[in-house]
């Protein structure tokens, strides 16, 4: 090994530099003994690191910090919690939207507009993410998640210039903007679906297939079924409960989907403390529309504005990162930080 | 609904040093073929337990000076093999107050090392007779 301690000190400082490059994981962990090799690998009374190491380092850092890895997933729990949603969720929204478009085509087939068009590609978006995350292809299922978050950032945008027509196009893919947002979290953060279809057992299917049910009637995507009755979306719910039970639409059967849902939801939070945490991951999902239902179910009105789902998905990602920070700096403890003392 | 498909490649054993499994790769590692530097690498690792800057030096031997890996370009290639389970940590030493960390090849590894062996020397054998080269 050719001796590279000579002018070490300057060359070191500007290695460790460079090395801010990497994620502080990496850091931690590889550290240490990417600076004694490339200490080693230095030529004698070396000052300035080589270029090429320069743009090594950048580059191989940059990779690194673009890889989907454990970063929210740091301990089990999360991200567990994580991997098995980045099955569930992109599941949960093919199976419920599909039952609204079969909602739709028996009881509504005249109100196939530009809405129930969106909801459709909606669905097709949806379709496209569940294949990948079947087969483990993370990053394609990545891609997949994010383009109808993209492709309502284009009718947002579209909405701004052309006016009303778009607007209600707008309006009918927010719900998916929200579950876009959430996926990609989940299964850039997590360890990938591979893990989550390892964990699910044949309860959690049973559970996904039913939860579908409620999770359908209470979706934005029965949209166009509101001119049936006033309200959104809780007469489309009670509309598609009727015709789907065989139900009379008298009073306590309103909140049927509604019940069902907050009870898989509070289910999951007694469970398990991997259930809290799919409780959480769920519920910020649905979030949204079940305080929109319960504020309309006592007589209040509120709408979904593209402004409130965007920031909900913001404040969720936020608390994500914020319990996830938390959780992670009180485990990283000694054993991590066993940096060597290289005299600095 | 279908019962979930048990992924053989997720089933990373756990390891003694797990904060060394930075990034959890379950992607498809084991089915297409190694770059370069990673075949590299697992080939040096075959020979014994080896630390960051041998593997380098050794990479230039093994490959005639052809390919000089850089630290960047290791350590990244190391964290990924690692996370795929193909190698592990053997021993840390501290050598004028530097770390110096030993790999060794994993079973795991030296199965896809040998199989990508096998896969390159069909191609090469292929293209051998191919072109009517003498040994082939």
């Amino acid at each position: 090994m050719p001796d590279g301690r000579a002018g070490s000190g300057r060359l070191e400082r500007r290695y460790r530099r460079l090395l801010r490059w990497y994620p502080p994981e990496h850091r931690n962990v590889h550290g240490d003994e990417m600076l004694a090799v490339l200490l080693a690998a230095a030529r004698a009374a070396q000052e300035k690191p080589d270029r090429a190491d320069v743009a090594d380092l950048i580059a191989a850092a940059v990779r690194i910090r673009l890889r989907p890895r454990g970063a929210l997933s740091d301990g089990p729990g999360w991200g567990d919690a994580l991997a098995v949603f980045s099955v569930a969720a992109p599941l949960l929204m093919l199976v419920s939207t599909s039952l609204c478009l079969w909602a739709i085509d028996i009881w509504a087939p005249a109100s196939s507009g530009p809405v129930a068009d969106v909801s459709r590609l909606v669905f097709f978006g949806q379709a496209l993410v569940v294949p990948f995350v079947l087969f483990n292809a993370r990053h394609w299922a990545v891609v997949a998640a994010a383009i109808p978050g993209l492709f309502w950032l284009v009718l947002a945008a579209l909405a701004l210039v052309v006016g009303r027509f778009v607007q209600g196009a707008v309006d009918s893919v927010e719900y998916p903007v929200l579950a876009s947002v959430l996926e990609v979290v989940a299964l850039s953060a997590s360890p990938g679906p591979g893990r989550g279809l390892q964990l699910m057992r044949g309860r959690h299917w049973a559970l996904l297939g039913v939860a579908a049910v409620p999770a359908a009637a209470l979706s934005p995507v029965l949209a166009p079924l509101q001119s049936a009755q006033a309200g959104l979306p809780l007469s489309a719910a009670l509309l598609w409960l009727r015709a789907a039970l065989g139900l009379a639409p008298a009073g306590v059967f309103f909140a049927i989907p509604l019940v069902l849902v907050l009870a898989v939801l509070l289910g999951m939070w007694l469970s398990s403390a991997a259930g809290k945490r799919m409780a959480v991951l769920f519920g910020s999902l649905a979030g949204p529309y079940l305080a929109i239902v319960l504020v309309q179910h006592f007589g209040g009105a509120v709408s979904v504005t593209p402004v409130f789902v965007a920031a909900f998905a913001a404040a969720v990602v936020a608390a994500y990162t914020v319990l996830v920070a938390a959780g992670r700096g009180r485990r990283r403890g000694p054993a991590v930080r066993r940096r060597i003392d290289t005299g600095r | 609904m279908r019962p979930a498909p048990r992924s053989p490649r997720s089933r990373v054993a756990p390891s003694l040093f797990p904060m060394y499994r930075l990034a959890v790769y379950n992607k498809g590692m084991s089915i297409r073929p190694l770059q370069e530097p990673a075949f590299l690498i697992l080939t040096s690792l075959a020979a014994g337990p080896q630390h960051g800057y041998g593997i380098m030096a050794d990479v230039t031997k093994i490959s005639t000076g052809r390919v000089r890996l850089r630290a960047g370009t290791l350590y990244a290639a190391l964290d990924r093999l690692s996370s795929a389970g193909m190698l592990d940590v053997d021993h840390e030493e501290i050598v004028d107050a530097r770390l110096r960390r030993y790999y060794r090849l994993t079973p795991a590894g030296r199965d896809r090392l040998t199989a990508e062996t096998a896969r390159l020397r069909a191609n090469a054998a292929a293209a051998a007779g191919r072109l009517g080269l003498a040994d082939a």
